[in-house]
């Protein structure tokens, strides 16, 4: 099972009762089945998409290659120096540079993508707890460098504090890799 | 309160986007030297962020539900001209530990004024289940 999709119960329908459920022993509807309510049930799914993900599942190797999806649509559009990069199970990021590229960029997501990293990040994403453990960490990595941070202070406010920006998000992101090494 | 914060920093000097979560925290920030962005899986480019921001505050709704976020921004880099970037991370990754049960605030700040500097978000469950 998708470890956060939501769930949607669903109340059995009792076909075939008739008269008879009337008269039965003051039983409440059972609920006989739960459905799940799937991540990309509202996006559409090219057959592309539909390729990588037949099986439920979107991995690492699956996004990658719906990135690369993006990449090859962006050239055919006119936008041949589209690159990407990725620190999954976190984040990944895109740079496409040319004039206009927004809605070329839009239209190869919606094609090649959307589905795809919808699903991979509900099915792979950090959980809470790993993203607290990750912020945590990195509030230490501030501390343990001489940073004078309030103990209630959030890492998201914390690093606003700190003079070296570059040393702050060094340490989010060596921490969300210590949590949950990179894939 | 939030607990993550994430900013691309742009190459060319020309844009930068804060983006954080949670309480609504007024972000105001300097940076008096250049700087190399590393947060969030490849935002390796140069820029640098020596002016005082304006900050413009974009208020979404929460995204629970979503699996995931995603930042567009499109920014002017001399010499390449326009670059679109997007940053998309998983929604827990944004999330406030229990404020809305996600994306609270997003900060932009065009610091120098150029004005050709875009700024978009939006839910990449976008389609609907938002």
């Amino acid at each position: 099972m998708m470890r956060a999709a939501r769930r949607v119960l669903l109340v059995a329908i009792f076909a075939g009762c008739g008269s008879a459920c009337a008269n039965s022993d003051n039983s409440s509807p059972e609920l006989t089945s739960e459905v799940q309510e799937s991540p990309v049930q509202n996006i559409p799914v090219s057959a592309f998409e539909e390729s990588l993900i037949a099986d439920g599942t979107a991995s690492a190797v699956d996004l990658d290659a719906a990135l690369e999806g993006v990449v090859a649509c962006l050239d055919s559009k006119g936008y041949p120096s589209a690159t990407y990069e990725l620190h999954l199970p976190w984040d990944y990021s895109m740079d496409v540079p040319g004039e206009g590229a927004d809605a070329a960029h839009t239209a190869c997501e919606a094609e090649y993508l959307d589905a795809v990293s919808a699903l991979y990040f509900d099915q792979n994403g950090p959980t809470d707890d790993e993203n607290a453990a990750a912020n945590a960490l990195a509030l230490e990595c501030l501390r343990e460098a001489g940073n004078s941070i309030p103990e209630d202070m959030e890492f998201s406010d914390a690093m606003f504090l700190v003079d070296d920006f570059e040393f702050a998000t060094q340490c989010l992101v060596q921490a969300q890799d210590e949590v949950r090494p990179p894939e | 309160m939030s607990n993550i914060g994430k900013r691309l920093l742009t190459a060319g000097a020309a844009t930068i986007v804060v983006l954080t979560l949670g309480a609504g925290v007024a972000v105001a920030h300097n940076h008096s030297s250049g700087f190399t962005e590393t947060t969030g899986g490849g935002c390796t480019k140069r820029g640098q962020h020596n002016q005082s921001d304006t900050i413009i505050n974009a208020t979404t709704t929460a995204v629970s539900g979503c699996s995931q976020v995603q930042v567009k921004v499109c920014r002017f880099v001399s010499g390449t001209g326009n670059v679109l970037s997007t940053h998309t991370a998983a929604t827990q990754a944004f999330k406030t530990h229990s404020n809305n049960g996600g994306l609270d605030h997003l900060y932009y700040s065009d610091h120098n004024g150029l004005g050709s500097a875009w700024f978009g978000f939006r839910l990449s469950d976008h389609a609907g289940s938002c």
